[in-house]
């Protein structure tokens, strides 16, 4: 690692170590958000970025983690809850994996965005028929406590990234992106590969979801499994861009900062500027903030030499 | 014995019969061209054979071992590789890195990146290509970007190299250095090829035996010369029978 990323990351975490001993609940919660922006997208990435099939379900999994956590609460230790909700929603996504990933480009789109939805209204579905419209939790652990999970979760999912852009299985994810059918020429197992991809990415959702219904006491479908979530880590993604780790932490850390500005100042503008910073990313820096940051440097350098 | 063997391979489109009965073997070392006009069948043979697409019936084995009804990747993980008529880089990647999947996805299975890298190396040197080692490969030429796809093919490690068409397309000059290219690493690295052209001085002159297909049928086989005189051949030809 050079020696300004790792002065990057140290810094990072002497802020987030910090934040929870500042005794403002204010701070607490715009870190709390970070981390689980952070924890969302990182782990999206290791799918979406990766490999380019770009998920607009990514919701799905953080659902699924939620409401085990909800029904099995005071029934079960709550690490083991957390736990369970990981795993419930890799193996979503491993049985899953292997029909929805046959389909490529805006069909894969489409097909998660339906996925996520229809696991939603099947789940308000079962609510409704058992009588139940919303779930209430009693006895939630402190912030700071949830603060200490999400953080842990945060720091899993861009060691995840991170180690999974690196290695050779990034390179093999990496190179079907490319071009698939050359990839699997080349000896790329692609349909084994796309399917362990999509469930590294589905478990730290899941838990993130578990550990969010913490913060919010309450559990509600059309709540967990909103799809302006899915949404946000998608444009959190693209604002960074790149495939390492750090492009989403860009993109997640001027975003939330972004909408607690706008919140103060104009919360009705909100959407409105959000559409409006998509679409100039999109159409003026489809290599999102990193990829500015690195041609400006390149240009810098290209000056002094 | 034979290296790759083909016995009664048949592949049908619908209607369409692409390949009937289509059997020949190729020799360990040897370098066999298939000729045949558009249409003929040559591209379905190279699809059937690296799993691309199954066989309608009929049976391939690569020194006795089955090939048919595995996945194209596990077809690479044997020993066979190959190139694309429509040339398929990872446009984004550079040279080396389009190489890097091959050798650590390939029959050569290298883990070790710093090994992998070495591998590949002496590949680009092989193919007088070091100097693009760091190009984005979207930026190469068309005669690079053939380049490209013949050195992923040996970077994978195959003993069998299928070349599809890598000369069409290019200009004289650059079908020379090709076929220079191709002769020196089927020598030097003791390769089987296959290889399908249209450009018919280059086939003539590099391949030690040929096979023509006509409507997905072996119609002749043989050395070049005798291929040059086979009266089947120039009747489809040159519609002439003699």
């Amino acid at each position: 690692m050079k020696l300004s990323s790792a002065v990057l990351w140290a810094v990072l975490a002497a802020i987030f170590l910090y934040l929870p001993f500042s005794g403002s609940d204010y701070l607490i919660g715009i870190g709390l958000s970070m981390l689980m922006w952070l924890a969302l997208t990182q782990s999206w990435s290791v799918l979406s970025s990766l490999t380019g099939y770009i998920s607009l379900g990514h919701v799905v999994f953080y659902g699924l983690g939620s409401y085990l956590v909800v029904v099995t609460w005071q029934q079960i230790p709550l690490w083991l809850a957390i736990i369970a909700s990981g795993i419930l929603a890799g193996l979503f996504a491993f049985l899953v994996g292997s029909p929805v990933l046959r389909v490529r480009g805006p069909y894969f789109v489409i097909l998660t965005f339906g996925l996520a939805e229809l696991v939603k209204y099947l789940l308000m579905a079962a609510e409704a028929y058992m009588g139940i419209s919303s779930r209430l939790l009693f006895g939630t652990p402190d912030i700071t406590i949830i603060y200490g999970i999400m953080l842990v979760l945060a720091v899993a999912s861009t060691v995840l990234l991170e180690g999974v852009h690196r290695s050779r299985f990034g390179h093999g994810l990496k190179s079907l992106r490319e071009n698939e059918e050359a990839a699997e020429t080349l000896g790329v197992p692609i349909a084994r590969f796309k399917r362990t991809a999509f469930v590294l990415s589905a478990i730290i959702p899941g838990m993130v979801g578990a550990v969010m219904a913490l913060r919010s006491t309450y559990f509600e479908a059309s709540q967990a499994f909103d799809p302006m979530i899915s949404i946000n880590v998608i444009v959190m993604a693209i604002i960074g861009g790149g495939d390492s780790a750090r492009g989403p932490l860009l993109g997640v850390a001027f975003l939330v900062l972004l909408s607690e500005l706008l919140w103060v100042e104009a919360p009705q503008y909100y959407l409105i500027i959000l559409g409006c910073l998509m679409v100039l990313f999109v159409v003026k820096l489809p290599e999102g903030l990193l990829g500015w940051f690195q041609n400006r440097r390149r240009r810098l350098m290209e000056q002094k030499a | 014995m034979s290296h790759l063997e083909l016995k009664n391979v048949s592949r049908n489109f619908g209607g369409l019969r692409a390949l009937s009965k289509v059997s020949f073997d190729v020799r360990r070392g040897e370098m066999l061209g298939i000729m045949g006009a558009n249409g003929a069948g040559k591209t379905t043979l190279f699809n059937v054979i690296t799993g691309h697409i199954p066989p309608s019936s009929g049976e391939i084995t690569l020194d006795g071992k089955r090939l048919t009804g595995l996945r194209p990747d596990q077809v690479c993980r044997q020993g066979v590789g190959r190139t694309f008529q429509i040339v398929k880089p990872f446009p984004n990647f550079t040279v080396m890195e389009n190489l890097l999947t091959a050798a650590m996805f390939g029959a050569a299975g290298i883990q070790g990146k710093a090994a992998a890298h070495e591998h590949c190396r002496r590949v680009l040197e092989d193919m007088g290509m070091t100097r693009q080692a760091d190009y984005p490969a979207r930026e190469l030429t068309l005669s690079g970007q053939k380049r490209l796809e013949l050195a992923r093919a040996v970077c994978t490690g195959a003993e069998i190299v299928m070349l599809d068409e890598v000369m069409a397309g290019l200009t004289p000059t650059e079908v020379a250095d090709m076929s220079n290219t191709i002769a020196r690493l089927h020598q030097k690295r003791k390769l089987t090829v296959l290889i399908i052209e249209h450009v018919m001085k280059a086939l003539m002159n590099l391949s030690e035996r040929i096979v023509v297909l006509h409507h997905g049928e072996v119609i002749a086989t043989g050395t070049p010369d005798e291929i040059g005189k086979h009266p089947k051949v120039h009747e489809v030809y040159f519609g002439e029978s003699r």
